[in-house]
């Protein structure tokens, strides 16, 4: 089974997953790592200790802005690891279908149906 | 050849500078300076591919980010630095600036609050009151909507007394 860890400024990742929760029922698809109050090398610190912990099929690293700390860390966190991914622009949307399908889906397959519908969540609406 | 934006900021490249003062100040072009990251070829790697919509980004150690600040190019280039004691070296090089902005230093051991924003070490203190005594102006000022703080001598001696 796949097992995310959500990197984010702020309190945002503790709030998507949440979020999660409320709307896919899965309390332990995610690790969530905030970037508050640290270094560069306290992130990176932080989401090397959540990548530990993973002993699964494979990680998603969920990652909020593309050039912003956590992206780095996370690189930067990699180390050797190869059955990490990360993503960045990170959304409900991607997240429920993570927690919903996380069971089904290989590691390249998951990452590959995310990046979609990541992009897929975002739209105008319209009456 | 004062440079765009010469800053001080221990999380280097990061939301803060690439989106907040990238947008505000739309530099042309990005030098991150760092012995450390230049050396370093992963470090090297990673900072250099971060997107940035506004301008290309390029690692620097200090003899050549010290030549960048000298060309006319640094007007429209914003400078980014890990440690107070990076700029200085900067200076001493023969960087060409007469301002810095001290822009994020996180807490940590043997470290004391200035700002909320800004911890320093003693030697932080002695590297900057140095650039001070080179006659480089020292401001606090986290993000570009901010009210610039000038840093004086004073408060840095304090801060260590």
């Amino acid at each position: 089974m796949l097992t995310g860890v959500i990197v984010t400024h702020a309190g945002l990742a503790a709030a998507l997953n949440e979020a999660v929760a409320r709307v896919a029922g899965d309390t332990s698809a995610f690790v969530n790592v905030s970037n508050d109050g640290c270094s560069a090398e306290e992130i990176r610190a932080r989401i090397a200790a959540a990548l530990d912990g993973r002993h699964d099929d494979g990680t998603i690293v969920f990652v909020d802005l593309a050039g912003g700390s956590c992206a780095v860390a996370s690189l930067l966190a990699l180390g050797d690891r190869d059955r990490v991914r990360i993503l960045t622009g990170v959304n409900l949307a991607m997240l429920v279908d993570f927690a919903l399908r996380r069971g089904e889906l290989s590691l390249d397959a998951m990452v590959e149906r995310l990046l979609q519908r990541g992009k897929a969540s975002i739209r105008e609406l319209k009456v | 050849m004062q440079p765009l934006l010469l800053r001080i900021d221990d999380r280097l490249l990061h939301a803060k500078v690439l989106f907040t003062w990238a947008s505000v100040l739309q530099p042309a072009r990005i030098v991150l300076a760092s012995d450390a990251v230049a050396h370093d070829p992963v470090r090297r790697a990673v900072y250099a591919t971060l997107p940035c919509e506004v301008a290309g980004i390029a690692v620097e150690d200090l003899r050549a980010a010290a030549a960048s600040l000298r060309d006319s190019v640094a007007a429209q280039t914003l400078f980014v630095c890990g440690t107070p004691d990076e700029v200085l070296r900067l200076h001493e090089m023969g960087g060409d600036f007469t301002r810095v902005n001290l822009g994020g230093l996180h807490p940590g051991v043997g470290k004391r609050p200035l700002l909320p924003f800004v911890s320093l070490s003693q030697q932080d203190c002695a590297d900057l009151q140095a650039l001070l005594r080179r006659g480089v102006e020292v401001e606090a000022r986290e993000l570009p909507g901010a009210r610039s703080v000038p840093v004086q001598a004073t408060e840095l001696e304090a801060l260590w007394k």
